[in-house]
């Protein structure tokens, strides 16, 4: 594991030290600014893009599951509402039963629904109050009337249903059930007009019209000899139906009874449920099969008379003429329209094989499809969505029923492809819309990084190498990287003139200086020459003179005294002569081994010579050879003068950029400490001692880039030397 | 018996340096005032040692007429003391020509005229030069000139030096390593003066190797107190 950890850092090592690695990383660095921004771009890129797919994966996934589960809700509201309670079905005839609005026709029924309310078996016990009837809702249709008359316009309903069952047993009769709001009945009496009581006019249209006028009489079971009439039969009638192309007899194509439901406020209701005999009907064919289409076809019109009166107005007679559209109390297009909302196709089908026929569909009916929700923006994120997304599949469920009977039902709900939920459209729009602006920006982004990118460039070649093409394009732009351009040419511009100016100026007084420094030189060559020539011209004869043996005393004097005076100069002369010459070679040397070395030298020899400070390691510039010599010098003047069993301490120190030797003696102090580095000054004046010492020591440690000076201290006196250090990180 | 000449055009010079001369031992001495009396001279006879000032008269062409006669002598292997008041650069150009010559500035210091001529006379002996092959192992890089005993080469190159430099260098080279004291270093210039005056012999040593062979010369190092070394062999 170990081995393997260092060859990987091994080839790590290796690969970041080749120099294609490092050139790659240095491309890398000088774009970092881009690369960031490109790499974020990517990434949010990316992000969103998965965003969005993620978005209309899940949006689809849950939509399909959604769907999936209202499409079943809604098949089996179906086909629960399309059941009657004796569990026949509307599926059984959807033909007759799919419109909502149809007109009043004879329509098949699977079993009839008339029956006597009122027989000999149940009349000591019949109270009409007990009725409890209902018409077959597939049957039913539902017609709103006005009743004009009486204290106010009342709005009601009326259900009239009529239907014929196929291979009836009891005969060929048309089954009819009336409902209507009607006050309290007026019974026709026998021998009467029939427009003196109440009654209900049935029309039967077909290539004729048989109107058939309904009355309402006493049931004949109530009228025995041996029992009164009860008050109870009074709201119960036998209904006797007169053909009005016959007159005077009622026709026993009619069987009929009615019976009463008052109401306290308004008007009660009166319910008829009765059958008649198809034959007397228009279309009757004994020929065909039952119920013949001849008796289907006829339009049935219903009118209802009373000869009531409210507040002393008879009331209008009302109903609907045959042909008149009903509303269905129940058929299939309501049965879809309610528990459909979604619109999806619809189909019913006996059997449950691919070779199932089709019942019944949707598609018959004339429904708009479930509208999303209006707006523009809606409309735009549908069609944005059925560009981008590719639909899915559509959501099917079946449902299979069972009608005792008839053959296995097999429905089937389809949904259409939705591309997306409406919701989803919406947010898939503005995604795209952000993605488009995202897009936007990014090219914005890029191409102002291009710009400031030749900017970049651009700068990096005016500060290396002082190269102002490439700022031509930024004259003349007005944007902001222009205008950043712009301020970099004029910047760059306006240093590089005060930079010529000030270069100028450095020069003109460089120059200046030059011209003071040659001049000074100059001069002070002169001045030497002239020492030096005065020197010789007046030396030589100097010492012809001396060399005369008939001198007295006293010019001897004055002529020695002359001769060092002029050796002085001259000596002086030929110092500062030496000087020009490179007579002083300094370098850098460890001063506190050659101060603590000469302190123990001269000790060795018995002078009463100590180093004080560090031993080693305190660098300076200096001649060694003529900083002995005048260490020398001035460390023999200190032991002359250093007072009696007291040493003559040398001692060091670093200052910043300097190191300092002084020579320190016990002793008098000096007059004047700055006299005694001129020229000629010497408190022992002779031929050995011209005052060029301590002149000449200047002289040169100047030269070397130190100084020296003499300090009165308390007791004594100090020379003090001090040299410059190497620069950090330079000399030895 | 050793011949010395005595050139220069003042009398009085001739006369104090002919009697400086007497201290001296077992040498002759002849002197002339001029160029062309000089050169029949040094025609004539082979001097050891000449002692010659530069400016020969007040003239202009007498300024140099000493050159000639210090060509002439050096081309017959006489040593030459230039004996001058004038300034060092003129010198300098001399001593180009010049092997191993010293310098007596005017006025004449005595013993220093004396030291100098004994140092000269040591060196233009026949066994100083006769034993020259067998010098002692000197640091690398330096050497005799092997056609001028009297010259030095450092890595080669000639270097010009008086004959008090010479000796100086002689010392220190034959006890490279060690330290060679003031004193005996002082001795070598055997004027009485001290060691301010060694201190600026040495720096002219040093000088002239910069200046003649090798600008970065720092073979000979101080002990402060004490005296100069040759850096090891």
């Amino acid at each position: 594991m170990k081995s393997t950890l260092n060859r990987v850092k091994d080839i790590a090592g290796k690969l970041h030290n080749h120099p294609k690695v490092k050139r790659l990383g240095g491309w890398l660095r000088r774009r970092d600014f881009t690369l960031y921004l490109a790499t974020g771009a990517v990434a949010l890129f990316s992000l969103f893009g998965l965003a969005i797919y993620d978005f209309i994966y899940v949006a689809k996934q849950k939509d399909q599951q959604h769907q999936e589960s209202m499409l079943r809700g809604q098949l089996a509201e179906f086909l629960l509402s399309t059941r009657e309670p004796d569990g026949s079905s509307l599926l059984e005839n959807p033909q007759e039963f799919t419109k909502a609005n149809r007109q009043a026709q004879v329509v098949s029924l699977r079993r009839s629904f008339f029956t006597y309310f009122l027989t000999k078996g149940n009349v000591r016990s019949f109270q009409p109050d007990d009725i409890r009837f209902e018409a077959p809702r597939a049957c039913s249709l539902e017609y709103p009337v006005e009743q004009i008359g009486g204290p106010e316009v009342q709005r009601n309903v009326m259900h009239a249903c009529f239907g014929a069952v196929p291979n009836d047993p009891t005969g060929r009769y048309v089954y009819f059930s009336l409902r209507y709001p009607a006050p309290a009945i007026t019974r026709h009496k026998a021998g009467q007009p029939l427009s003196d009581s109440d009654r209900v006019t049935l029309r039967f249209s077909e290539h004729r019209t048989v109107k058939l006028v309904l009355v309402f009489e006493p049931s004949p079971i109530t009228q025995s000899r041996n029992r009164p009439a009860q008050k109870r039969f009074d709201r119960f009638h036998e209904v006797a139906g007169f053909l009005i192309d016959e007159a005077g007899r009622s026709t026993r194509a009619v069987q009929a009874q009615a019976f009463e439901r008052p109401a306290e406020n308004g008007l009660g209701s009166v319910t008829i449920l009765g059958r008649i005999d198809a034959s007397i009907l228009p279309g009757f064919d004994d020929a065909e099969k039952w119920p013949a289409q001849g008796i289907k076809n006829n339009r049935i019109g219903v009118e209802v008379a009373s000869v009531a009166k409210g507040n002393g107005t008879a009331l209008k007679p009302y109903g609907f003429a045959p042909g008149a559209a009903g509303k269905a109390v129940m058929s299939l297009e309501q049965a879809y329209l309610s528990a459909v909302p979604s619109r999806a196709n619809l189909a019913v089908a006996y059997g449950t094989d691919s070779n199932a026929r089709e019942l019944w569909h949707s598609n018959q009916l004339d429904v708009a499809q479930a509208a999303r929700p209006p707006g523009f923006f809606q409309i735009v994120s549908d069609k944005i969505a059925e560009l981008a997304v590719k639909g899915g599949n559509p959501v099917k469920v079946q449902q299979q029923q069972q009608v005792a009977g008839l053959p296995r039902m097999t429905a089937t709900l389809t949904a259409d492809e939705i591309v997306l939920p409406d919701i989803a459209a919406r947010a898939f729009l503005w995604m795209i819309a952000l993605l488009v602006v995202l897009l936007f920006v990014s090219v914005v982004a890029a191409v102002s990084l291009s710009k400031l990118d030749r900017l970049t460039r651009a700068a990096s070649a005016l500060a290396k190498v002082h190269r102002t093409r490439g700022f031509e394009q930024y004259l003349r732009s007005r944007d902001q990287i222009g205008t950043l351009g712009r301020a970099m040419h004029v910047l760059f511009h306006r240093d590089q003139n005060r930079l010529a100016r000030l270069h100028k100026h450095l020069e003109r007084e460089d120059s200046a200086r030059k011209i003071a420094i040659a001049r000074d030189v100059e001069r002070l060559q002169l001045r030497q020459q002239t020492l030096l020539a005065i020197g010789h011209e007046i030396r030589s004869p100097l010492g012809n003179l001396l060399a005369r043996t008939d001198l007295d005393d006293m010019q001897r004097t004055n002529l020695e005294r002359m001769r060092r005076s002029i050796d002085a100069l001259y000596e002086a002369a030929k110092i500062e002569e030496g000087l020009k010459n490179g007579s002083i070679v300094v370098s850098a040397m460890d001063l506190a081994q050659f101060v603590s070395s000469f302190a123990r030298n001269l000790h060795a020899d018995g002078a009463p010579v100590v180093a004080v400070g560090p031993q080693r390691g305190v660098m300076a510039i200096y001649d060694e050879i003529m900083l002995g010599h005048h260490l020398e010098h001035v460390i023999k003047n200190a032991l002359s003068y250093a007072t009696p069993e007291t040493n003559v301490e040398i001692r060091l120190r670093e200052s910043p950029g300097q190191a300092i030797v002084e020579v320190f003696n016990f002793g008098p102090l000096i007059a004047d400490t700055r006299e005694i580095f001129a020229l000629g000054v010497s408190d022992r004046p002779s031929p050995e001692h011209m005052g060029l010492g301590l002149y000449a020591a200047r002289i040169h440690i100047l030269e070397m880039g130190g100084n020296i000076h003499a300090e009165n201290r308390e007791g004594g006196v100090a020379f003090v030397i001090s040299l410059s250090t190497p620069a950090q990180g330079s000399g030895e | 018996m050793r011949q010395v000449l005595i050139v220069d055009d003042s009398l009085i010079i001739r006369q104090q340096l002919e009697e400086l001369l007497k201290e001296v031992s077992d040498i002759a001495v002849d002197c002339t005032s001029d160029e062309r009396s000089a050169l029949e001279l040094i025609n004539a006879k082979r001097y050891d040692v000449a002692l010659v000032d530069i400016e020969l008269g007040s003239g202009v062409k007498d300024k140099l007429a000493g050159l000639g006669v210090t060509t002439q002598l050096t081309a017959k292997g006489c040593i030459v003391l230039v004996v001058s008041g004038t300034a060092d650069d003129t010198l300098k150009g001399v001593a180009a020509y010049l092997s191993g010559y010293d310098f007596v500035s005017k006025p004449i210091n005595p013993i220093d005229l004396i030291n100098k001529v004994e140092h000269a006379l040591h060196w233009a002996g026949t066994k100083q030069l006769k034993n020259a092959s067998l010098q002692r192992a000197w640091p690398i890089g330096l050497e005799r000139d092997a056609l001028n005993p009297l010259k030095l080469k450092w890595k080669g190159k000639a270097v010009s030096l008086t004959l008090t430099q010479l000796s100086m260098v002689t010392l220190l080279a034959d006890s490279a390593g060690k330290v060679v004291d003031n004193r005996t270093l002082a001795g070598i210039m055997k004027s009485g003066q001290g060691t301010g005056a060694l201190a600026t012999h040495i720096s002219n040593i040093r000088k002239a190797f910069r200046e003649s062979a090798d600008e970065n010369f720092d073979e000979i190092h101080v002990e402060p107190g004490k005296g100069y070394r040759w850096k090891a062999a």
